[in-house]
């Protein structure tokens, strides 16, 4: 028996030692969510989905607020508002949080549900981080790697950002960026097949009373730690068009959720003209800078008076 | 628990050390650590199916010892029978019950009555074509009096849910297994360190080769009615290269895993795609199933005693139902259909045990004509595949129609050269060893060619694997 554990032993400290050296590369190039896992626990943080991660910069709000923000935006399938989002969020922000400022992003689609989702299981969020992750603020985050990262590790190694930015970075603030092509004709294109493929997801999805009784479970957590903000992001005049067709009262519920928690709702979809798209759906870079720090001054304002 | 998954890297040294340092004293300790383990490894996936797992181990347990106690022939075969009806009643339930209401229901309107059938969303219980067939081997051993009763309860439970074949096999013999479950176990090196090179050869297949071929597959059977003839064609064989990486890699690692506490399980693949033609594939993909319906179902119903017209009718449910027991689709009864046709030339000409022996035994290369042979079987085996992949028969149909084209001797567009050539490794190593008992069997090697084998297989592994805790397709079954 000792000969076997003693000849079995390098062979498995060597594959230890493999996963360890590569893991330590892990970094915002690594894959979409990975940094939100490796940082600091934050006292200011930003809540949503994809438009929220790439939409909100939390620099541009730390100069405009003088605190620094954490954007923890993942995507509509891994962070629309529901009771694994907001136990990851008791996770994830700093236990000794007093007085800080909690921008929640809200838009009709991460807060519905698709109508054929039944039962609890069938959520899509069930399969996301949030879901298995124990540890937010470990770096290199071997926990998040051995559930969530399913390439070759040596991909962490050769992909990492020293070797080049990819077009999708996470910066340890959590904000998205995404380079992608801003041509004319390849921005008209990538607008086309998301307003088409919101056309199709209108027929199918609802309003969900589970996310919006999530959504109020998560303000009443956060603002016994702070302040808290409700901000819709705009998107393009089609997906607009689409969501105040099918989500007529969405607006009325928000404003309703605000008075009901005496908080302020900053709603930018209507200016969704001064804004610039990568598909319609999601903000460019610049512009994304530009919304941000609209909401830092409004945050000033608010909080001056 | 997937045996790809971080919980069973945790688990299995767990049980290995509990089992050879602390219930070592007494095989019976060991045997009840098995069956703890056994059961924590299926709850692990649904403990409430754990019940029903119990309670066809209850009921087969109870099963042998009435059938041996049995003043008549005729009593035995109450408790036989109520034990075979039971079983199959609860495979039938939980398999088979939407297709058979469905399958009702379309040959109604097909006769002009519109019926609303009631379906129900039924959870197919992980691993339960398989224990159904351990204990319905056992109950029948026990009726033709080839093995005698267990009495005791543990080591019975332990035959049945031994958590290394509990979920996708081997399907395992009383015969075969219960010996080794009743006697002390002593830890033999030869045996774990063998063990351990089947796991690696295992997680190869399995991370390496499967979960590579999966994506690529499954985006040419979803997009059949766009993809080229060629890539069709380049689908069905990555296919059939992915469902044996899948389910021989983890026969492998279920081997394996065995191996290191002592017990030897059955062999479940042996080269299946060096063969020369159908019936040595036959002998050699998934060798526990194809024996298990040859002793309990073949032979019963006569074998080849009633001369060809006998053996034809043989053969042909033999295979229908094996495609039947793969899954209630119309798709798995042609698959096996489809193989039982293949088998017919061969059967009638009385050829059909021409190759016992592996491919170029004692040679290093195949002639010429064995080329022919293996590249011919592997290509109806291919064409069957197709049916067994598609998600229905016209789906089947329509990708088998389209490939049939001129088109099919064009150059392929995206040709995934790097799957190819871990394909090309994996056979490789196969062929070389395909005279030994599994893929990765290189003790008569030199042991510094071995190190460097192992840690280039390692490497290949790190380098290439999915590590996304792919499920084993044969988990479905």
């Amino acid at each position: 028996m000792k000969k076997f554990l003693f000849k079995i032993a390098p062979y498995f400290a060597v594959v230890l030692i493999v996963f360890a050296v590569l893991g330590s590369y892990a970094d915002g190039n690594t894959d979409d969510d990975y940094m939100h896992f490796a940082v600091e626990k934050p006292q200011n943080i930003i809540l949503g989905d994809s438009r929220g991660a790439q939409g909100i910069v939390p620099s541009v709000l730390k100069e405009k607020l003088a605190v620094p923000f954490d954007n923890f935006s993942l995507n509509i399938v891994y962070s629309p508002y529901g009771q694994i989002y907001l136990k990851a969020l008791k996770r994830k922000l700093n236990p000794a949080t007093k007085n800080g400022i909690f921008i929640l992003t809200v838009n009709p689609w991460n807060l519905s549900l698709n109508h054929i989702v039944k039962k609890k299981e069938d959520f899509p969020e069930e399969k996301s981080p949030l879901k298995n992750m124990y540890f937010y603020d470990m770096s290199p985050n071997y926990e998040y790697l051995l559930r969530n990262y399913t390439k070759s590790w040596f991909k962490i190694y050769t992909d990492r950002e020293e070797a080049g930015r990819s077009n999708t970075f996470l910066h340890k603030d959590g904000w998205m960026e995404v380079d992608v092509n801003m041509n004319k004709d390849s921005v008209a294109a990538r607008t086309a097949l998301k307003t088409k493929e919101y056309r199709d997801m209108m027929e199918n999805y609802n309003l969900s009373d589970e996310r919006l009784k999530a959504l109020n479970d998560i303000i009443n957590y956060l603002k016994d730690k702070g302040t808290v903000y409700l901000v819709r992001i705009p998107t393009s005049k089609n997906i607009t068009e689409i969501e105040n067709e099918k989500f007529s009262v969405f607006n009325d519920v928000m404003k309703e959720i605000s008075q009901k928690h005496h908080l302020k709702y900053y709603n930018f979809a209507g200016q969704y003209n001064e804004f610039q798209y990568t598909d319609g759906n999601h903000m460019y870079r610049d512009s994304g800078k530009n919304l941000s720090a609209r909401i830092g001054d409004s945050i000033r304002s608010d909080r001056k008076n | 628990m997937l045996f790809n998954s971080i919980g069973f890297l945790i688990f299995l040294p767990i049980v290995f050390c509990l089992y050879w340092f602390v219930f070592n004293k007494k095989f019976q300790h060991q045997n009840r650590l098995l069956l703890l383990a056994s059961f924590y490894f299926y709850a692990c996936w649904d403990w409430r199916f754990l019940f029903l797992l119990m309670f066809s181990i209850g009921l087969d347990y109870v099963s042998g010892i009435k059938i041996e106690n049995s003043k008549n022939n005729r009593e035995a075969k109450f408790w036989l029978t109520l034990s075979i009806v039971i079983n199959l009643g609860f495979l039938g339930f939980f398999k088979y019950y939407n297709f058979f209401v469905e399958s009702f229901a379309d040959l109604l309107s097909s006769f002009g009555f519109t019926v609303n059938v009631w379906l129900i969303n039924i959870i197919l219980p992980v691993g339960i074509s398989f224990y159904t067939f351990h204990g319905l081997s056992y109950v029948i051993d026990v009726y033709k009096k080839r093995i005698k009763a267990e009495r005791n309860f543990t080591d019975y439970a332990v035959f049945v849910s031994y958590f290394p074949l509990l979920v996708a096999g081997p399907i395992e013999r009383a015969t075969h297994l219960l010996p080794q479950i009743q006697r002390k176990r002593v830890f033999n090196y030869e045996q774990a360190v063998d063990g351990m090179r089947q796991i690696l050869w295992g997680f190869f297949k399995k991370m390496v080769i499967a979960d590579n071929c999966a994506p690529l597959v499954n985006e040419i059977f979803n997009n059949y009615q766009t993809e080229t003839p060629v890539n069709l064609a380049i689908g069905a064989v990555l296919f059939a290269f992915q469902i044996y990486g899948d389910f021989s890699g983890y026969s492998d690692i279920a081997l394996g895993v065995s191996r290191l506490f002592g017990i030897e399980l059955l062999k479940n693949f042996s080269f299946p795609y060096f063969s020369r033609d159908i019936a040595e594939f036959w002998r050699r993909w998934h060798i526990s199933l194809s024996s298990w319906f040859r002793d309990y179902l073949y032979i019963p119903l006569g074998g080849s005693k009633g001369g060809l017209p006998m053996k034809i009718r043989n053969t042909f449910i033999i295979f229908l139902v094996s495609g039947f027991w793969h899954g209630a689709n119309w798709t798995f009864i042609i698959w096996g259909g489809l193989n039982a046709l293949y088998f017919m030339p061969l059967l009638i000409m009385n050829k059909n045990r021409q190759n016992l022996e592996v491919a170029a035994q004692g040679r290093l290369l195949p002639s010429v004509k064995e080329i022919f042979q293996i590249l011919i079987t592997f290509s109806v085996t291919c064409i069957a595949w197709i049916f067994f992949r598609a998600e229905s028969v016209s789906q089947a149909y329509h990708y088998i129609l389209r490939i049939c084209s001129v088109e099919l001797y064009s150059v392929p567009h995206n040709l995934p050269v790097k799957v190819f050539g871990l394909i090309g490794f994996m056979m490789i190593v196969e062929w070389i060893n395909r005279e030994q008992f599994h893929g990765l069997e290189i003790k008569r090697y030199m042991p510094w060619v071995r190190r460097i084998f192992y840690l280039a297989v390692i490497y290949i592994i790190l380098r290439y694997a999915n590590f996304g805790n792919n499920e084993f397709i044969y988990f479905q079954f």
